[in-house]
């Protein structure tokens, strides 16, 4: 048994966050909150107001699952655990859309000090639809468009709706390619007077309406990836206050900076 | 005490739709199919109902059984046949679908079978001609033959299809069998299921008398009958599955797919099959299962059935039911 002490307890699915203590024995947890007493030979911890929290969901880990290097999936295992994340999620990428291609991940995971899960790729380079199903059957966390917007709109609604049918969630990044493309920096004043090529917040806006709306088409769960801009964010409130089942993620850079900092 | 005796004359000189057809119209056809079936198994089938008659097969798509069951139903019933299939003349010159009709029906032929790509095509050739009409398969609206003699197959097994569960499987969105069987087997009282991925399912197919599924095993439980469908690829623009491997191994019927169906459940198909995709080889080739080249021989059957009645020449052309009580 181990005892922690003095530790800030956060857990968002109950929605505690106190000081407190919690004592956990052979993985898991046997008592938690106010003050424990030490028992004989027990392990104590002495947090010191530290926070304790359940290991973080990595939905969007952009790895390599081929590569034996630090861009590759032991390095980022064991950077996930020292940073408190126990679940990783690959990214979808352009050779993750059949189950085999699965194989370099699941070998990763044998050995991994963190969980790891694939995604899958909703739609090939091709403009093929990927094995959806299959790829679910072996272990695909969710699907997505691989950080690249389908530019089919057809081919979005029926992979979509194909998805839709194992109720599986879909990531797809909410921006429009053509807008897009080539920028490099938020369009407003500062870019301007940059001269920096710039994409504006519509650009998001306009991604997630039709997000939005294959959504609805479809019934498909959509996880939009990386949400940056306010006319974004009131796209995705619109969305959500139709019922429509659409989560986001935002890059946690877009927390701390905004373009203000790319003069400094 | 005194009981009303009930006439009723087959009223259709055309076959557009299921829609169309009532009980008991469905049950006039499959009396005289019965009977058809076991003649025709005799050495000379040949019968003299249709004698003096002209029929024309008209093909815009290309169909090897269909087309050669019409025909062998007309001669059998001594009818003369002429083909025109998508690579006749003028079909293949590009001649407007209204000057082939009209120039077809100035040769006063008595029956037209159409098969066109184009919903609604044999419904116009029977409003623009004098012939009986018969939908030989309108794109992916009706084909009533074929709903007609799949179950006409079926209750040659069962008697009766009323209460039992059928679950039609597959591409049900490019299909007209799926769409004439639905109707067909709603009018017959049966209880009909829908299986497939969303992308080959209509929307809105729960409000057509059905239950959807998704999962082919809940789908499957306790049915009497599953009719697998083509993967009609030529129909398919753009990809609505992902691939064939992952069709069959999600959706493709086998032994081992119907061990939560009834223990004497029968496989359908209404062919040509792509053995390995919607169906395994085996369950297609195994007798006390599947009942495919039963409808092939149930075909000519039904649709001699369907032409004495049309044209009027049917033995059971009109149905009684009950007596006058004289006293």
């Amino acid at each position: 048994m181990t005892l922690i002490r003095n530790a800030r307890l956060i857990d968002p699915a109950s929605g505690r966050d106190a000081l407190g203590d919690l004592r956990f024995q052979d993985g898991l947890i046997e008592a938690v909150g106010g003050t424990l007493t030490a028992q004989d030979d027990e392990a104590v911890i002495d947090l010191e107001g530290a926070v304790l929290a359940p290991a973080l969901i990595d939905l969007r880990c952009q790895t390599n699952p081929r590569s034996s290097g630090r861009a590759g999936l032991a390095a980022t295992a064991q950077a996930a655990a020292a940073g408190g994340v126990g679940t990783i999620v690959v990214a979808p990428d352009p050779d993750l859309s059949t189950p085999e291609s699965f194989a370099p991940i699941d070998n990763a995971a044998l050995t991994s000090p963190v969980r790891i899960l694939p995604a899958g790729l909703l739609v090939d380079e091709a403009g093929e639809m990927g094995e959806i199903g299959l790829m679910l059957r072996a272990g695909a966390a969710l699907l997505g468009d691989g950080g690249r917007p389908i530019p089919d709109t057809r081919l979005a609604r029926r992979a979509l709706s194909y998805a839709a049918t194992f109720e599986a969630w879909s990531s797809l990044r909410a921006e429009d390619p053509d807008l897009a493309r080539g920028t490099c920096a938020h369009e407003g004043d500062l870019a301007m007077r940059l001269g920096l090529s710039a994409r504006p917040g519509g650009a998001e806006r306009m991604a997630i309406d039709r997000a939005a709306a294959l959504a609805e088409l479809t019934g498909a769960r959509l996880l939009l990836d990386r949400i940056t801009t306010a006319e974004g964010l009131t796209a995705l409130q619109t969305a959500r206050a139709k019922g429509l089942e659409i989560a986001a993620t935002a890059p946690i850079t877009h927390f701390i900076f905004n373009e203000v900092d790319t003069a400094s | 005490m005194s009981r009303t005796g009930f006439a009723y004359d087959f009223p259709h000189s055309s076959l557009l739709s299921v829609g169309d057809l009532n009980p008991l119209d469905v049950s006039m056809i499959f009396e005289r199919a019965a009977i058809h079936f076991e003649a025709n198994r005799n050495k000379d089938a040949r019968e003299r109902t249709l004698d003096g008659l002209a029929m024309v097969n008209l093909f815009f798509e290309n169909s090897t059984r269909t087309l050669a069951s019409f025909e062998m139903a007309a001669k059998r019933l001594g009818a003369d046949v002429i083909n025109f299939s998508a690579g006749s003349a003028s079909i293949s010159k590009g001649e407007s679908l209204a000057d082939t009709a009209l120039n077809l029906n100035a040769m006063n032929p008595d029956i037209m079978v159409v098969r066109h790509n184009a919903a609604g095509a044999a419904s116009y050739f029977a409003r623009v001609t004098g012939a009986a009409v018969i939908n030989g398969g309108d794109g992916a609206h009706e084909h009533p033959t074929q709903a007609l003699l799949d179950a006409f197959t079926l209750t040659r097994h069962w008697g009766d299809i009323g209460g039992k569960r059928i679950c039609i499987i597959g591409d049900i969105l490019h299909s007209r069998v799926a769409r004439s069987n639905i109707s067909l087997l709603n009018l017959l009282n049966a209880e009909v299921r829908l299986c497939g991925p969303a992308t080959l399912l209509p929307a809105d197919a729960d409000r057509w008398g059905v239950t959807v599924y998704h999962d082919l095993d809940e789908a499957v439980e306790g049915c009497d009958a599953v009719m697998a469908l083509r993967m009609q690829k030529e129909r398919m623009s753009g990809g609505l599955i992902p691939s064939d491997r992952e069709f069959a191994a999600l959706y493709g019927l086998t032994h081992a797919r119907l061990e939560r169906a009834s223990p004497d459940c029968l496989v359908t198909h209404p062919g040509p099959m792509n053995r390995g995709v919607e169906i395994d080889g085996a369950l297609a080739d195994d007798p006390d299962r599947a009942v495919i080249m039963e409808q092939a021989e149930a075909g000519v059957a039904i649709r001699m059935a369907i032409l004495e009645l049309l044209t009027g020449r049917a033995a059971n052309q009109r149905y009684q039911d009950g007596v006058e009580d004289g006293a």
